[in-house]
């Protein structure tokens, strides 16, 4: 009996052990080889570079301005993304695939949303002189352009965790804006700091955007010393800033997370009865939808009208199909593969897992910039006996996993903290096997945030440049990269159509996932309001 | 004082029908418990009264006037009612205190808070005020639910098994208090419960939904 | 052994299969023989001139492109990262810094050139690291509605001109790029001192620091900016789409400095894997005749061989260009320097 409990904690260990192994090989491995690379330089002599750690006063302007636009950034994008969802509450319902179509905008590059910007701020400057071409401002408003769909759909997921039930107990008492003000939005602020977070991490590491309006940013200095000095270690050294500044970020969001609400949500829309604002509020929301609609069609209409008075769509397509093959490929790889990460690593013994006061260390990859990603793997992987993988589809693969699957996780978290803690422990008592809760209970109650993480995934892995372009194989490029060649050179109507197709397809793959997700809301529509 | 009409109501969740052409009138003042089976549109009733849900066909009148009619509900706040749900649905980010006290902001503080603790302690839930519902019982969490729906003596009362889950003793003491208060303040009731002997005690008329035909 | 435990044991091995079914897939060689290129060349016109060589031997040319966005980060550090076990076999550059910092880092191989005796002096690394051939140029591109003939800019020191206010001239971020190596260059020529008195001025000026050369184009093409400094490949690019531009070579006089000529550079990757590929694809992309192709379809606009006449550039640059008077090795020790000033100067 002993040596059958010994022998069953064993398995469980040898299985914990496996798991978090596979989450460090795979998105730990270029920050442990760019920790060892920098311990080995600073053993050889190099301890001089210890000094970039600490930035100058130079630096540390550009570090404050960096940090400055990108709260900037992320309160703008969560405000906006909160006005909207109230808005489409309002209207309609049947929303849930307005849910996750702003998704398929995050494939393209915020570089692209520039671009359209640029040339609209362009006119506008002619026409009313009252606006400039460049500066913070400017920078700021496209880089909240750019990453407004992550505002939208991280607010929709956290506005959703709001349980109908406590939104019908204030209905009782108080009027809508109340009932938003002092119990919808509370109970969805961990969710919605968590999704600020993740903003403000991604527009800290963005320098395309603010390079092309004049502003100069951290995250540029970071490129100007590794372009100079070509030291993969002083490159890293002078990020640590950026690192300790997402740590801390990444560690507010996860305490943010254990504080989310336990009632379990169906999903959709918290207000049984369309809600009625303030006459204020809807005009604020007017707002909000119209910046929504102009920032949706610009870069669509900017694409279309190129595409249209370039070559033809198929006749841009033609060379780059495959490109696009690979790239769809590598996206859909490190979609799926992103599952079994977070499934892993949310898996304890069955139990719902709470967030570890450590767990803001699983995101910390994300701050890593995409160049060192690459760099990193390639520092680990290029050798004899591991070649087998090096200079294949799959090291592309991994640069994206390494990127991203911290964010699949996230947004998985996050579901799993939306279930009702009662329904893990119902499944432990009733279930046949593992198996049978796994596919019959588990599967099933964390698919929306799996689905929502692969989906998030998918799209940042289309538009992934710095570690794609270090680690891509021998003959094979991907979209991004044939898209920033055309960029340079100028030709305007391919790069219009590529994006297009981009878009297009996205939104394809983006509505299969609403489908999916439907049908899931449709099966449990009834069962509780009887 | 509140006077509840209900004309040829119906309501369905998809292909489902809920309630199919109910009719019912319940005067003022008036005690009525709600039978039926699960799944008959016990729980939907209660919330098309309360104006959570929006009727798809018929009419319900408050008072003699218009309150939901297919298309427009008069919001819930404006209907002068108290609800106590299926789940406590307690507030998690307010206290015990903070969940009664919140549909007492039209009166002035001092008194709110009084009244709030003489109903904390008729249901004998002293020294949990300041306790968040994560930190109280199921059945704790079920009286202070009660306290809050007694709280801003409200015209019309809908209870959705309100005692569930409390052992005999509680169930008692809480039924005492809402009796009394029932008493005192007179408000129209339509309670829900799958306890005949609660329904007789509690109520005047019993209503039984079949789930078949009209009530 | 329990249920349990099997069941475990079960799920873990089939993932393990999984993965190497993936990882047998990933194995499939080919028997084609094969050269591995990484070039920094816009791919717009590498891709034809790597293909042509394919039809031409046989040999699959597994290539590896750079983008302009990143900063000119991605290539050379790849190169350097995979240095101790090699994946590719040529580097061919459109510029000259990289290879010679590469060479440096002793990522690549010497070899023998057969075009090197057609390659003027100084374009052929004396230890045989490198090749030079064909390159661009810097230019200024002139927004010709916004500045009148006669009122043009000649020089780069034009930047500090009060005829054009400093919101309506511009330049690439001169960390980045050509536009580093010919700050590089001009650090080399006058020395530290009167080069950085001059990049403090026009960054005091206020003059437009943008993105990229490409960036550049695309604004005095549009307008948003009377006259920039680029490139000849980006400023024939817009002249070709019909941009109301013109391209003017800076400092040709006499007594100026001339006007920095960037040629393509080719060498060799130390340990390549192809080797003998490698020398093959090295001496055509060296030859005349794709020298010649890549002057028809606007990559060089400054070719280091007379042309045939049956040549038609793409972007004919009219007479001689006067280069700036410095070697190669010269511009890259000088520049270490200027990025130090140039960071303090422009990235506030």
């Amino acid at each position: 009996m002993a040596q059958h409990v010994w022998s069953k904690r064993l398995t469980v260990r040898l299985f914990w052990l496996a798991r978090w192994l596979l989450f460090g090989a795979v998105v730990f491995s270029p920050l442990a080889a760019l920790l060892l690379a920098s311990s080995q330089a600073l053993s050889e002599g190099q301890s001089a570079w210890l000094r970039l750690m600490f930035p100058s006063e130079r630096q540390f302007t550009l570090l404050l301005r960096s940090v400055g636009l990108s709260i900037g950034v992320a309160v703008f994008d969560l405000l906006l993304g909160i006005l909207i969802v109230c808005a489409v509450w309002r209207w309609n319902r049947c929303w849930a695939w307005v849910r996750w179509m702003p998704l398929a905008l995050l494939a393209l590059p915020p570089y692209v949303h520039a671009l359209a910007w640029n040339d609209l701020l362009y006119w506008l400057t002619r026409w009313t002189g009252l606006f400039s071409p460049t500066g913070v401002w400017v920078s700021g408003w496209v880089m909240a352009m750019a990453f407004l769909p992550v505002g939208v759909g991280l607010a929709l997921i956290g506005l959703e965790t709001v349980a109908p039930v406590l939104v019908d107990a204030a209905r009782i008492h108080h009027d809508d804006m109340t009932t938003l003000w002092r119990v919808a939005l509370p109970l969805a602020g961990p969710l919605l700091a968590a999704g600020g977070s993740l903003i403000f991490l991604l527009s800290l590491m963005d320098y395309s955007v603010p390079s092309l309006f004049g502003v100069n940013v951290y995250a540029l200095e970071i490129f100007a010393e590794f372009s100079a000095s070509h030291e993969p270690v002083r490159a890293f050294l002078l990020a640590t800033p950026l690192l300790v500044l997402s740590a801390v970020t990444l560690f507010t969001a996860q305490r943010f997370l254990r504080r989310s609400a336990h009632l379990p949500v169906r999903g959709g829309s918290p207000w049984s009865t369309p809600p009625r604002w303030s006459s204020g509020f809807t005009l604020a929301q007017y707002g909000a939808l119209a910046v929504w609609a102009v920032q949706t069609l610009l870069p669509l209409t900017t694409l279309a009208r190129l595409t249209w008075t370039g070559e033809g769509l198929l006749s841009t397509l033609q060379p780059a199909l495959r490109e696009l093959v690979f790239s769809f490929g590598i996206a859909g790889a490190a979609a799926l593969l992103s599952l079994p990460l977070a499934w892993f690593l949310l898996d304890g013994t069955g139990r719902r897992v709470q967030p570890h006061a450590l767990g803001w260390l699983l995101f910390l990859p994300v701050a890593i910039p995409a160049p060192l990603v690459g760099i990193g793997l390639v520092t680990l992987w290029n050798r004899p006996a591991l070649n087998v993988l090096y200079a294949t589809a799959w090291m592309p693969v991994l640069a994206a996993l390494a990127r991203f699957a911290p964010l699949a996780i996230l947004l998985t978290l996050a579901q799993q903290q939306r279930v009702d803690p009662m329904l893990w422990d119902a499944a432990r008592i009733y279930q046949a096997n593992d198996r049978h809760m796994t596919w019959r209970v588990r599967l099933p109650l964390l698919a929306p945030g799996l689905l929502a993480g692969a989906s998030l995934v998918f799209a940042l892995t289309l538009g992934e440049l710095g570690a794609t372009l270090i680690v891509a194989p021998p003959g094979q490029s991907t979209l991004t990269l044939r898209i920033y060649n055309y960029l340079h050179y100028g030709a305007g109507d391919v790069v219009a159509g590529l994006c297009l197709v981009v878009v297009l397809l996205t939104l394809a793959a983006g509505s299969l996932g609403v489908l999916a997700l439907a049908w899931g809301a449709r099966r449990d529509a009834v069962s509780e309001l009887q | 004082m509140s006077k509840i009409e209900i004309r040829q109501l119906s309501k369905a969740f998809g292909s489902v029908a809920v309630l199919n052409g109910f009719s019912l009138e319940v005067a003022v003042g008036e005690r009525i418990a709600v039978l039926g089976p699960s799944g008959c549109g016990k729980t939907t009733l209660l919330r098309l009264i309360a104006g959570l849900e929006m009727p798809d066909a018929g009419e319900i009148a408050l008072d003699g006037k218009p309150a939901s009619v297919p298309g427009w509900v008069l919001p819930p706040h404006l209907r002068n009612v108290g609800v106590v749900f299926q789940s406590p649905a307690l507030w998690p980010h307010m206290t015990v205190m903070g969940n009664i006290l919140f549909g007492l902001s039209r009166l002035n503080k001092s008194v709110a808070r009084r009244r709030a603790g003489d109903l904390l302690t008729a249901l004998a839930l002293d020294g949990l005020a300041e306790r968040y519902p994560h930190q109280i019982s199921g059945g704790e969490a079920r009286r202070v639910a009660l306290a809050r729906a007694l709280a801003p003596h409200p015209a019309l009362l809908l209870l959705d098994e309100p005692l569930t889950n409390l052992n005999p003793e509680l169930k008692e003491m809480a039924l005492a208090v809402l009796e009394d208060h029932l008493e005192r303040y007179k408000p129209t009731l339509v309670y829900v419960t799958h306890d005949h002997a609660e329904a007789h005690r509690i109520s005047q008329r019993i209503v039984t939904l079949d789930g078949r035909r009209p009530g | 052994m329990t249920r349990r435990t099997s069941l475990a044991m079960w799920n873990l091995a089939r993932w393990l299969v999984v993965l190497c079914c993936l990882l047998l897939a990933a194995c499939q060689g080919s028997e084609q023989r094969q050269v591995v290129v990484y070039t920094s060349v816009d791919q717009v016109y590498a891709e034809p001139i790597l293909k042509e060589f394919e039809k031409q031997t046989g040999i699959r040319v597994l290539a590896v492109y750079d983008v302009e966005a990143t900063k000119t980060v991605g290539l050379a550090q790849r190169l350097v990262a995979e240095r101790a076990n090699p994946q590719a076999d040529v580097f061919w550059n459109g510029e000259f810094l990289q290879t010679l910092f590469l060479k440096e880092q002793g990522v690549l191989t010497p070899t023998t050139f057969a075009a090197a005796s057609e390659l003027p002096s100084g374009y052929v690394d004396p230890q045989g690291y490198w090749a030079a051939f064909g390159g661009r140029s810097r230019v200024i591109l002139v927004n010709t509605e916004r500045i009148a003939p006669g009122d043009e800019p000649a020089s780069v020191f034009d930047l500090l001109s009060d005829r054009y206010p400093a919101q309506t001239v511009g330049m690439a971020n001169p960390l980045f790029g050509t536009t580093s190596t010919e700050a590089a260059a001009i650090y080399a020529i006058h020395g530290a001192e009167e080069a950085r008195a001059l990049y403090r001025q026009i960054a005091a000026r206020g003059v437009r620091i943008l993105d990229g050369n490409s960036v550049v184009r695309d604004q005095v093409a549009s307008g948003q900016l009377a006259w920039g400094l680029t490139d000849t490949d980006d400023a024939c690019g817009a002249i070709k789409r019909g941009a109301p531009v013109k391209m003017i070579f800076p400092d040709q006089a006499a007594d100026q400095q001339g006007v920095l000529i960037i040629p393509n550079t080719v060498a060799r990757i130390a340990g390549g894997p192809n080797p003998e590929t490698a020398q093959q694809l090295v001496d055509y992309l060296l030859s005349a005749a794709v020298e010649a192709r890549l002057v028809e379809i606007n990559w060089i606009q400054v070719p280091t061989r007379p042309l045939p006449a049956t040549v038609k550039p793409a972007c004919p640059v009219g007479s001689e260009v006067r280069g700036m008077n410095v070697g190669f090795d010269a511009i890259y020790q000088s520049r270490e320097t200027a990025r130090t000033d140039l960071q303090e100067m422009f990235m506030r």
